[in-house]
Protein backbone atom coordinates (compact mmCIF):
# COMPACT_ATOMS: atom_id res chain seq x y z
CA UNK A 1 0.00 0.00 0.00
CA UNK A 2 2.89 2.33 0.61
CA UNK A 3 4.80 1.20 -2.45
CA UNK A 4 3.61 4.03 -4.65
CA UNK A 5 4.58 6.72 -2.15
CA UNK A 6 7.95 5.06 -1.73
CA UNK A 7 8.41 4.76 -5.47
CA UNK A 8 7.56 8.40 -6.01
CA UNK A 9 10.02 9.48 -3.33
CA UNK A 10 12.77 7.33 -4.81
CA UNK A 11 12.04 8.51 -8.33
CA UNK A 12 12.18 12.13 -7.25
CA UNK A 13 15.44 11.65 -5.37
CA UNK A 14 17.02 9.82 -8.30
CA UNK A 15 16.27 12.64 -10.74
CA UNK A 16 18.75 14.97 -9.08
CA UNK A 17 22.50 14.82 -9.58
CA UNK A 18 24.59 15.92 -6.63
CA UNK A 19 28.22 16.90 -6.56
CA UNK A 20 30.49 15.21 -4.08
CA UNK A 21 30.68 17.00 -0.74
CA UNK A 22 33.72 19.23 -0.33
CA UNK A 23 35.64 16.96 2.02
CA UNK A 24 38.44 19.47 2.55
CA UNK A 25 35.91 22.13 3.56
CA UNK A 26 34.27 19.67 5.97
CA UNK A 27 37.60 18.87 7.58
CA UNK A 28 38.57 22.56 7.78
CA UNK A 29 35.24 23.50 9.38
CA UNK A 30 35.43 20.54 11.75
CA UNK A 31 38.98 21.41 12.77
CA UNK A 32 37.90 25.01 13.40
CA UNK A 33 35.19 23.80 15.76
CA UNK A 34 37.63 21.58 17.56
CA UNK A 35 40.02 24.52 17.92
CA UNK A 36 37.18 26.60 19.34
CA UNK A 37 36.51 23.95 21.94
CA UNK A 38 40.16 23.84 22.92
CA UNK A 39 40.34 27.63 22.98
CA UNK A 40 37.22 27.72 25.13
CA UNK A 41 38.83 25.37 27.61
CA UNK A 42 42.01 27.45 27.54
CA UNK A 43 40.07 30.68 28.15
CA UNK A 44 38.38 29.15 31.17
CA UNK A 45 41.78 28.29 32.56
CA UNK A 46 43.24 31.69 31.86
CA UNK A 47 40.55 33.36 33.93
CA UNK A 48 42.15 31.94 37.04
CA UNK A 49 45.65 33.15 36.20
CA UNK A 50 46.78 36.25 38.05
CA UNK A 51 48.33 38.78 35.67
CA UNK A 52 50.65 41.46 37.01
CA UNK A 53 49.35 44.89 36.03
CA UNK A 54 46.02 43.55 34.90
CA UNK A 55 42.76 45.32 35.55
CA UNK A 56 39.62 43.50 36.50
CA UNK A 57 36.70 44.25 34.26
CA UNK A 58 33.27 44.37 35.79
CA UNK A 59 30.39 42.15 34.85
CA UNK A 60 27.27 44.31 34.79
CA UNK A 61 24.66 41.79 33.79
CA UNK A 62 23.96 38.55 32.03
CA UNK A 63 23.86 34.91 32.78
CA UNK A 64 27.43 34.07 33.66
CA UNK A 65 28.94 36.67 35.98
CA UNK A 66 31.95 34.57 36.89
CA UNK A 67 33.45 34.56 33.44
CA UNK A 68 33.59 38.25 32.56
CA UNK A 69 33.77 39.23 28.91
CA UNK A 70 34.66 35.81 27.64
CA UNK A 71 33.28 35.68 24.14
CA UNK A 72 33.88 32.04 23.42
CA UNK A 73 30.76 30.31 22.21
CA UNK A 74 29.85 26.69 21.94
CA UNK A 75 30.87 24.97 18.71
CA UNK A 76 28.10 24.97 16.19
CA UNK A 77 26.09 27.63 17.96
CA UNK A 78 26.15 31.05 16.30
CA UNK A 79 28.12 33.68 18.18
CA UNK A 80 26.24 36.54 19.70
CA UNK A 81 26.16 39.97 18.19
CA UNK A 82 28.52 42.23 20.05
CA UNK A 83 28.93 45.98 20.37
CA UNK A 84 30.40 48.61 22.66
CA UNK A 85 28.89 51.85 23.89
CA UNK A 86 31.40 53.92 25.81
CA UNK A 87 33.16 51.50 28.12
CA UNK A 88 30.39 48.91 28.17
CA UNK A 89 30.80 45.79 26.07
CA UNK A 90 27.58 44.05 25.10
CA UNK A 91 28.05 40.41 24.16
CA UNK A 92 24.75 38.68 23.63
CA UNK A 93 22.84 39.08 26.88
CA UNK A 94 25.96 39.93 28.88
CA UNK A 95 27.22 43.43 29.57
CA UNK A 96 30.67 44.18 30.89
CA UNK A 97 32.31 47.45 31.92
CA UNK A 98 35.76 47.26 30.37
CA UNK A 99 37.09 50.10 32.50
CA UNK A 100 38.09 52.12 29.45
CA UNK A 101 36.25 53.60 26.49
CA UNK A 102 36.77 51.27 23.55
CA UNK A 103 37.38 53.17 20.33
CA UNK A 104 37.83 49.98 18.28
CA UNK A 105 37.88 46.27 19.01
CA UNK A 106 38.11 42.79 17.53
CA UNK A 107 37.09 39.38 18.78
CA UNK A 108 39.05 36.15 18.94
CA UNK A 109 37.92 32.77 20.24
CA UNK A 110 39.57 33.67 23.53
CA UNK A 111 38.53 37.25 24.27
CA UNK A 112 38.65 40.72 22.78
CA UNK A 113 41.40 43.15 21.88
CA UNK A 114 40.42 46.80 22.10
CA UNK A 115 41.89 50.27 21.88
CA UNK A 116 41.22 53.17 24.22
CA UNK A 117 41.21 56.89 23.25
CA UNK A 118 44.90 57.35 24.13
CA UNK A 119 45.87 54.57 21.72
CA UNK A 120 46.55 51.89 24.31
CA UNK A 121 45.83 48.37 23.10
CA UNK A 122 44.11 46.20 25.73
CA UNK A 123 43.80 42.42 25.70
CA UNK A 124 40.70 41.34 27.61
CA UNK A 125 40.53 37.66 28.51
CA UNK A 126 38.60 35.90 31.24
CA UNK A 127 37.61 39.03 33.13
CA UNK A 128 41.03 40.72 33.06
CA UNK A 129 42.41 43.47 30.89
CA UNK A 130 46.12 43.76 30.12
CA UNK A 131 47.90 46.58 28.22
CA UNK A 132 49.71 44.99 25.28
CA UNK A 133 50.68 47.84 22.97
CA UNK A 134 49.95 51.20 21.39
CA UNK A 135 48.35 52.27 18.13
CA UNK A 136 47.88 55.61 16.42
CA UNK A 137 45.21 57.08 18.69
CA UNK A 138 43.64 59.04 15.82
CA UNK A 139 43.32 56.01 13.56
CA UNK A 140 43.07 52.88 15.68
CA UNK A 141 43.24 49.74 13.57
CA UNK A 142 43.19 46.15 14.82
CA UNK A 143 42.87 42.88 12.94
CA UNK A 144 42.00 39.35 14.09
CA UNK A 145 40.66 36.07 12.87
CA UNK A 146 37.59 35.58 15.02
CA UNK A 147 37.95 31.83 14.53
CA UNK A 148 41.46 31.84 15.95
CA UNK A 149 43.38 33.25 18.88
CA UNK A 150 45.54 35.85 17.10
CA UNK A 151 45.07 39.61 16.92
CA UNK A 152 47.43 42.12 15.33
CA UNK A 153 48.15 45.80 14.92
CA UNK A 154 50.87 48.22 13.84
CA UNK A 155 52.49 49.21 17.10
CA UNK A 156 53.16 52.92 17.35
CA UNK A 157 56.26 53.57 19.44
CA UNK A 158 59.22 55.90 19.57
CA UNK A 159 61.33 53.29 17.80
CA UNK A 160 59.05 53.42 14.80
CA UNK A 161 56.16 51.27 13.64
CA UNK A 162 56.31 47.50 14.11
CA UNK A 163 53.84 44.73 13.33
CA UNK A 164 52.75 43.02 16.54
CA UNK A 165 50.78 39.79 16.75
CA UNK A 166 49.24 38.70 20.05
CA UNK A 167 48.19 35.11 20.70
CA UNK A 168 45.42 35.59 23.26
CA UNK A 169 45.46 31.93 24.24
CA UNK A 170 49.03 32.22 25.56
CA UNK A 171 49.61 35.96 25.94
CA UNK A 172 52.66 35.69 23.68
CA UNK A 173 53.41 38.70 21.47
CA UNK A 174 55.61 38.48 18.38
CA UNK A 175 57.13 41.52 16.72
CA UNK A 176 58.15 41.97 13.10
CA UNK A 177 59.59 45.15 11.66
CA UNK A 178 62.18 43.70 9.33
CA UNK A 179 60.87 45.37 6.19
CA UNK A 180 59.66 48.63 7.68
CA UNK A 181 61.59 51.63 6.43
CA UNK A 182 61.88 55.12 7.80
CA UNK A 183 59.32 57.57 6.47
CA UNK A 184 56.63 55.03 5.66
CA UNK A 185 53.08 56.26 6.30
CA UNK A 186 50.84 54.86 9.01
CA UNK A 187 47.30 55.13 7.67
CA UNK A 188 45.56 53.19 4.93
CA UNK A 189 45.40 56.14 2.56
CA UNK A 190 48.92 57.46 3.11
CA UNK A 191 51.78 57.15 0.66
CA UNK A 192 53.76 53.92 1.03
CA UNK A 193 52.13 52.93 4.32
CA UNK A 194 52.89 50.34 6.94
CA UNK A 195 49.50 48.66 7.19
CA UNK A 196 48.04 45.51 8.73
CA UNK A 197 45.50 44.03 6.31
CA UNK A 198 44.26 40.91 8.06
CA UNK A 199 44.96 37.76 10.05
CA UNK A 200 43.84 34.44 8.59
CA UNK A 201 44.41 31.53 10.96
CA UNK A 202 48.13 31.69 11.76
CA UNK A 203 49.02 33.89 8.78
CA UNK A 204 49.31 37.67 8.97
CA UNK A 205 48.76 39.82 5.89
CA UNK A 206 50.30 43.26 5.90
CA UNK A 207 51.94 45.88 3.72
CA UNK A 208 55.57 46.82 4.22
CA UNK A 209 58.37 47.86 1.89
CA UNK A 210 57.95 44.57 -0.06
CA UNK A 211 54.31 45.26 -0.89
CA UNK A 212 51.52 43.06 0.42
CA UNK A 213 52.99 40.01 2.13
CA UNK A 214 51.69 36.94 3.92
CA UNK A 215 53.74 36.06 7.00
CA UNK A 216 53.51 32.76 8.84
CA UNK A 217 53.30 33.87 12.45
CA UNK A 218 54.92 30.69 13.75
CA UNK A 219 57.83 30.41 11.30
CA UNK A 220 58.22 33.99 9.97
CA UNK A 221 58.12 32.56 6.45
CA UNK A 222 57.16 35.34 4.04
CA UNK A 223 55.28 35.17 0.76
CA UNK A 224 54.83 38.27 -1.36
CA UNK A 225 51.15 38.40 -2.27
CA UNK A 226 51.13 41.61 -4.27
CA UNK A 227 54.37 43.50 -4.87
CA UNK A 228 52.39 46.32 -6.46
CA UNK A 229 50.21 46.96 -3.40
CA UNK A 230 50.24 50.72 -2.95
CA UNK A 231 48.29 51.38 0.22
CA UNK A 232 46.05 49.98 2.92
CA UNK A 233 43.11 49.50 0.59
CA UNK A 234 44.67 46.92 -1.74
CA UNK A 235 43.60 43.94 0.36
CA UNK A 236 40.22 44.16 2.07
CA UNK A 237 39.81 40.74 3.71
CA UNK A 238 41.33 37.25 3.85
CA UNK A 239 39.80 33.94 4.92
CA UNK A 240 41.07 30.39 4.37
CA UNK A 241 43.65 31.80 1.96
CA UNK A 242 40.99 33.48 -0.18
CA UNK A 243 41.69 37.20 -0.57
CA UNK A 244 39.42 40.13 -1.41
CA UNK A 245 41.55 42.51 -3.48
CA UNK A 246 40.58 46.07 -4.23
CA UNK A 247 40.64 46.60 -8.01
CA UNK A 248 41.32 49.94 -9.61
CA UNK A 249 41.88 50.38 -13.33
CA UNK A 250 42.14 53.31 -15.66
CA UNK A 251 38.79 52.10 -16.89
CA UNK A 252 36.60 52.70 -13.82
CA UNK A 253 33.91 50.41 -15.21
CA UNK A 254 36.10 47.44 -14.34
CA UNK A 255 36.77 48.59 -10.78
CA UNK A 256 35.47 46.63 -7.85
CA UNK A 257 36.57 43.79 -5.61
CA UNK A 258 38.36 40.69 -6.84
CA UNK A 259 38.06 37.39 -4.99
CA UNK A 260 40.74 34.72 -5.22
CA UNK A 261 44.08 33.50 -3.98
CA UNK A 262 46.02 35.64 -6.47
CA UNK A 263 45.23 39.05 -7.86
CA UNK A 264 45.86 38.08 -11.48
CA UNK A 265 43.44 35.16 -11.42
CA UNK A 266 40.84 36.53 -9.00
CA UNK A 267 37.16 36.85 -9.96
CA UNK A 268 36.14 40.48 -10.20
CA UNK A 269 32.89 41.66 -8.64
CA UNK A 270 32.40 44.85 -10.66
CA UNK A 271 31.42 47.99 -8.80
CA UNK A 272 31.68 46.33 -5.39
CA UNK A 273 33.63 48.97 -3.54
CA UNK A 274 34.48 49.44 0.07
CA UNK A 275 37.31 49.79 2.51
CA UNK A 276 35.86 47.10 4.73
CA UNK A 277 34.72 43.59 3.85
CA UNK A 278 34.39 40.20 5.48
CA UNK A 279 34.30 36.60 4.34
CA UNK A 280 32.11 33.99 5.96
CA UNK A 281 34.27 31.59 8.05
CA UNK A 282 34.26 29.03 5.24
CA UNK A 283 35.05 31.79 2.68
CA UNK A 284 31.94 30.82 0.72
CA UNK A 285 30.39 34.29 0.96
CA UNK A 286 31.78 37.81 0.93
CA UNK A 287 30.13 40.85 2.42
CA UNK A 288 31.27 44.25 1.22
CA UNK A 289 30.79 47.65 2.76
CA UNK A 290 27.95 49.71 1.30
CA UNK A 291 24.72 51.41 2.31
CA UNK A 292 22.80 48.30 1.37
CA UNK A 293 23.71 44.66 1.88
CA UNK A 294 26.31 43.60 -0.67
CA UNK A 295 26.79 39.90 -0.16
CA UNK A 296 28.13 37.63 -2.87
CA UNK A 297 28.76 33.96 -3.34
CA UNK A 298 32.55 34.05 -3.47
CA UNK A 299 32.62 30.98 -5.74
CA UNK A 300 30.13 32.09 -8.39
CA UNK A 301 29.92 35.85 -8.01
CA UNK A 302 26.16 35.67 -7.63
CA UNK A 303 24.65 38.29 -5.34
CA UNK A 304 22.56 37.23 -2.36
CA UNK A 305 19.31 39.15 -1.90
CA UNK A 306 17.75 39.92 1.47
CA UNK A 307 14.25 40.40 2.75
CA UNK A 308 15.02 43.81 4.27
CA UNK A 309 13.38 47.20 4.16
CA UNK A 310 15.83 49.69 5.61
CA UNK A 311 17.14 53.02 4.37
CA UNK A 312 20.58 51.82 5.39
CA UNK A 313 21.88 48.33 6.15
CA UNK A 314 25.34 46.87 5.84
CA UNK A 315 26.95 43.62 6.94
CA UNK A 316 29.88 43.89 9.33
CA UNK A 317 30.58 40.47 10.88
CA UNK A 318 29.89 36.81 10.15
CA UNK A 319 28.62 34.92 13.18
CA UNK A 320 28.94 31.54 11.46
CA UNK A 321 29.14 30.18 7.92
CA UNK A 322 25.57 31.24 7.17
CA UNK A 323 24.77 34.12 9.54
CA UNK A 324 25.76 37.71 8.85
CA UNK A 325 25.34 40.50 11.38
CA UNK A 326 24.27 43.84 9.93
CA UNK A 327 23.73 47.30 11.30
CA UNK A 328 20.63 48.93 9.90
CA UNK A 329 18.50 52.03 10.14
CA UNK A 330 14.94 52.72 8.98
CA UNK A 331 15.42 56.42 8.34
CA UNK A 332 18.42 58.72 8.70
CA UNK A 333 17.14 59.91 12.10
CA UNK A 334 15.76 56.70 13.52
CA UNK A 335 17.40 54.37 16.00
CA UNK A 336 19.96 51.93 14.66
CA UNK A 337 19.35 48.19 14.90
CA UNK A 338 21.56 45.11 14.75
CA UNK A 339 20.10 42.51 12.44
CA UNK A 340 21.16 38.91 11.82
CA UNK A 341 20.56 37.53 8.34
CA UNK A 342 20.73 34.00 7.05
CA UNK A 343 22.75 33.42 3.89
CA UNK A 344 21.81 32.36 1.27
CA UNK A 345 18.17 32.22 2.46
CA UNK A 346 18.14 36.02 2.79
CA UNK A 347 15.82 36.09 5.80
CA UNK A 348 16.62 38.40 8.68
CA UNK A 349 15.75 38.88 12.35
CA UNK A 350 16.27 41.92 14.54
CA UNK A 351 18.84 41.07 17.21
CA UNK A 352 19.06 44.46 18.92
CA UNK A 353 16.11 46.73 18.42
CA UNK A 354 16.98 50.14 19.78
CA UNK A 355 20.65 51.08 19.83
CA UNK A 356 19.95 54.81 19.57
CA UNK A 357 20.50 57.24 16.72
CA UNK A 358 23.91 57.42 15.11
CA UNK A 359 24.30 60.94 16.53
CA UNK A 360 23.65 59.64 20.04
CA UNK A 361 25.95 56.67 19.50
CA UNK A 362 28.72 58.90 18.20
CA UNK A 363 28.39 61.11 21.27
CA UNK A 364 28.57 58.14 23.64
CA UNK A 365 31.27 56.29 21.73
CA UNK A 366 30.11 53.31 19.69
CA UNK A 367 32.13 50.45 18.29
CA UNK A 368 31.45 47.22 16.43
CA UNK A 369 33.94 44.32 16.27
CA UNK A 370 35.51 45.43 12.98
CA UNK A 371 38.83 46.70 14.33
CA UNK A 372 38.41 50.34 13.38
CA UNK A 373 36.55 53.37 14.63
CA UNK A 374 33.21 53.62 12.84
CA UNK A 375 33.83 57.14 11.60
CA UNK A 376 36.83 55.93 9.60
CA UNK B 1 41.88 13.16 14.88
CA UNK B 2 44.71 10.91 13.72
CA UNK B 3 45.45 10.49 10.04
CA UNK B 4 43.98 6.97 9.97
CA UNK B 5 40.65 8.37 11.22
CA UNK B 6 40.63 11.01 8.51
CA UNK B 7 41.07 8.36 5.87
CA UNK B 8 38.23 6.37 7.42
CA UNK B 9 36.04 9.47 7.50
CA UNK B 10 36.87 10.20 3.86
CA UNK B 11 35.84 6.66 2.98
CA UNK B 12 32.56 7.13 4.83
CA UNK B 13 31.87 10.38 2.98
CA UNK B 14 32.67 8.83 -0.38
CA UNK B 15 30.49 5.82 0.27
CA UNK B 16 27.41 7.39 1.85
CA UNK B 17 27.20 11.02 0.77
CA UNK B 18 25.08 10.40 -2.32
CA UNK B 19 22.38 8.60 -0.30
CA UNK B 20 22.51 11.23 2.42
CA UNK B 21 22.18 14.04 -0.12
CA UNK B 22 19.15 12.41 -1.71
CA UNK B 23 17.39 12.13 1.66
CA UNK B 24 18.34 15.70 2.52
CA UNK B 25 16.95 16.85 -0.82
CA UNK B 26 13.61 15.21 -0.09
CA UNK B 27 13.53 16.98 3.27
CA UNK B 28 14.30 20.49 2.02
CA UNK B 29 13.25 20.37 -1.64
CA UNK B 30 16.22 22.31 -2.92
CA UNK B 31 19.49 20.92 -4.27
CA UNK B 32 21.75 23.69 -2.98
CA UNK B 33 20.18 23.66 0.46
CA UNK B 34 20.45 19.89 0.56
CA UNK B 35 24.13 20.06 -0.24
CA UNK B 36 24.67 22.74 2.43
CA UNK B 37 22.72 20.62 4.87
CA UNK B 38 24.80 17.51 4.21
CA UNK B 39 28.01 19.55 4.37
CA UNK B 40 26.97 20.84 7.81
CA UNK B 41 25.91 17.38 8.98
CA UNK B 42 29.19 15.87 7.81
CA UNK B 43 31.08 18.56 9.70
CA UNK B 44 29.24 17.60 12.88
CA UNK B 45 29.98 13.95 12.13
CA UNK B 46 33.66 14.71 11.60
CA UNK B 47 33.84 16.44 14.99
CA UNK B 48 32.10 13.48 16.63
CA UNK B 49 34.00 10.85 14.64
CA UNK B 50 36.23 9.55 17.49
CA UNK B 51 33.09 8.76 19.50
CA UNK B 52 31.49 6.76 16.67
CA UNK B 53 32.46 3.14 16.83
CA UNK B 54 31.41 1.91 13.40
CA UNK B 55 30.00 3.11 10.12
CA UNK B 56 26.46 2.17 11.02
CA UNK B 57 26.70 4.54 13.95
CA UNK B 58 28.22 7.18 11.70
CA UNK B 59 25.40 7.01 9.20
CA UNK B 60 22.76 7.15 11.90
CA UNK B 61 24.57 10.09 13.48
CA UNK B 62 24.78 11.95 10.17
CA UNK B 63 21.14 11.21 9.36
CA UNK B 64 20.14 12.60 12.75
CA UNK B 65 22.31 15.67 12.15
CA UNK B 66 20.66 16.20 8.77
CA UNK B 67 17.17 15.87 10.22
CA UNK B 68 17.63 18.03 13.30
CA UNK B 69 19.63 20.63 11.37
CA UNK B 70 16.96 20.84 8.68
CA UNK B 71 14.27 21.32 11.31
CA UNK B 72 16.41 23.94 13.05
CA UNK B 73 17.18 25.79 9.80
CA UNK B 74 13.57 25.92 8.77
CA UNK B 75 12.54 27.21 12.18
CA UNK B 76 15.26 29.83 12.26
CA UNK B 77 14.98 30.94 8.69
CA UNK B 78 11.25 30.63 8.27
CA UNK B 79 11.99 29.39 4.80
CA UNK B 80 9.08 29.48 2.47
CA UNK B 81 9.88 27.88 -0.83
CA UNK B 82 8.02 29.31 -3.77
CA UNK B 83 5.52 26.76 -4.94
CA UNK B 84 2.66 26.50 -7.31
CA UNK B 85 -0.70 27.69 -6.01
CA UNK B 86 -2.64 25.92 -8.70
CA UNK B 87 -5.53 23.66 -7.77
CA UNK B 88 -4.87 20.00 -7.05
CA UNK B 89 -5.32 17.57 -9.94
CA UNK B 90 -8.77 16.49 -10.93
CA UNK B 91 -9.37 13.61 -8.55
CA UNK B 92 -12.55 12.56 -10.33
CA UNK B 93 -10.92 11.48 -13.53
CA UNK B 94 -11.20 7.69 -13.70
CA UNK B 95 -8.11 5.91 -14.80
CA UNK B 96 -5.91 8.89 -14.29
CA UNK B 97 -2.55 7.22 -14.50
CA UNK B 98 -0.22 9.98 -15.48
CA UNK B 99 2.48 9.06 -13.05
CA UNK B 100 4.61 12.05 -13.94
CA UNK B 101 1.82 14.46 -13.08
CA UNK B 102 1.00 12.49 -9.97
CA UNK B 103 4.62 12.63 -8.90
CA UNK B 104 4.72 16.38 -9.42
CA UNK B 105 1.62 16.97 -7.36
CA UNK B 106 2.83 14.72 -4.59
CA UNK B 107 6.10 16.58 -4.58
CA UNK B 108 4.35 19.94 -4.29
CA UNK B 109 2.14 18.60 -1.52
CA UNK B 110 5.16 17.21 0.35
CA UNK B 111 6.92 20.56 0.21
CA UNK B 112 3.86 22.23 1.68
CA UNK B 113 4.08 20.06 4.78
CA UNK B 114 5.66 21.47 7.95
CA UNK B 115 9.29 20.42 8.08
CA UNK B 116 8.88 17.92 10.95
CA UNK B 117 6.06 16.13 9.15
CA UNK B 118 8.04 16.08 5.93
CA UNK B 119 11.10 14.71 7.70
CA UNK B 120 9.00 11.98 9.31
CA UNK B 121 7.57 10.95 5.93
CA UNK B 122 11.00 10.88 4.29
CA UNK B 123 12.53 8.84 7.10
CA UNK B 124 9.63 6.36 7.24
CA UNK B 125 8.85 5.91 3.54
CA UNK B 126 12.09 6.78 1.78
CA UNK B 127 14.71 5.67 4.27
CA UNK B 128 12.46 2.78 5.38
CA UNK B 129 13.24 3.37 9.02
CA UNK B 130 11.13 1.91 11.76
CA UNK B 131 9.17 4.25 13.97
CA UNK B 132 11.78 3.82 16.68
CA UNK B 133 14.62 4.59 14.27
CA UNK B 134 12.72 7.60 12.95
CA UNK B 135 12.21 8.84 16.50
CA UNK B 136 15.92 8.48 17.12
CA UNK B 137 16.77 10.42 13.97
CA UNK B 138 14.31 13.18 14.80
CA UNK B 139 15.24 13.32 18.46
CA UNK B 140 11.68 12.78 19.61
CA UNK B 141 9.37 10.11 21.06
CA UNK B 142 7.91 7.28 18.98
CA UNK B 143 4.43 8.65 19.69
CA UNK B 144 5.47 11.96 18.16
CA UNK B 145 6.64 10.18 15.02
CA UNK B 146 3.27 8.43 14.74
CA UNK B 147 1.34 11.65 15.13
CA UNK B 148 3.63 13.52 12.71
CA UNK B 149 3.29 10.82 10.05
CA UNK B 150 -0.46 10.59 10.57
CA UNK B 151 -0.90 14.35 10.30
CA UNK B 152 1.28 14.41 7.18
CA UNK B 153 -0.69 11.67 5.46
CA UNK B 154 -3.97 13.36 6.37
CA UNK B 155 -2.80 16.56 4.71
CA UNK B 156 -1.50 14.75 1.65
CA UNK B 157 -4.79 12.92 1.37
CA UNK B 158 -6.70 16.19 1.58
CA UNK B 159 -4.64 17.47 -1.33
CA UNK B 160 -4.40 14.32 -3.42
CA UNK B 161 -7.54 12.35 -2.63
CA UNK B 162 -8.17 8.89 -1.24
CA UNK B 163 -6.07 6.92 -3.65
CA UNK B 164 -5.11 3.88 -1.57
CA UNK B 165 -2.40 3.02 -4.04
CA UNK B 166 -0.79 6.38 -3.57
CA UNK B 167 -0.86 6.89 0.17
CA UNK B 168 -0.78 4.38 3.02
CA UNK B 169 -3.93 4.06 5.08
CA UNK B 170 -2.63 2.12 8.02
CA UNK B 171 -0.43 4.92 9.32
CA UNK B 172 -3.36 7.31 9.40
CA UNK B 173 -4.45 5.92 12.75
CA UNK B 174 -2.31 6.70 15.73
CA UNK B 175 -2.39 4.06 18.43
CA UNK B 176 -0.99 5.48 21.63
Amino acid sequence: MTEKLKTLLHDRAETVAFGAPDLEAVVRAGDRRLRRRRAGAAAGGLAAVAVVGALLVTQLGGTDPANGPQVVHDPGIPAHVSWVVGSVLHDGDRTVDLGFEATAYVRTTTGIVATSPDGTVHSVVGGRSVDVGTVDAENPHLVADDEGTLAGWVNDSNEGPTFLVLDQSTGEITSNGAAVERGMGGTADSQNPVYFYAIDGRTAYWRDSRGAVAVDVDTDDVRVVDAEARNGFDIVAVENGVIAFNVQHDDARADGTAIGTRRDTAMVLPRVYGTYGAFSPDAHYYSGDADEPQVYDARTGNRVTFDLDYAFATGYEWLDDHTLAMIAQDTPKSSAQLVTCEVPAGTCDVAVDDLGSFDDLAAEGFALPVGSALDD
Amino acid sequence: MVQRDKAEFAEFVAGRSAALQRAAYLMVGDVTLAQDLVQEALTKTYVAWPRLRDKANAEAYTRKAITTTAISWFRRKRWSLERSTESPPDQGTPGHDDSVTQSAWLWDALLDLPVRQRAAVVLRYYEDLTEAQTAEAMGCAVGTVKSQVSAALMKLRERLGDDPDLLPLNDLVVNR
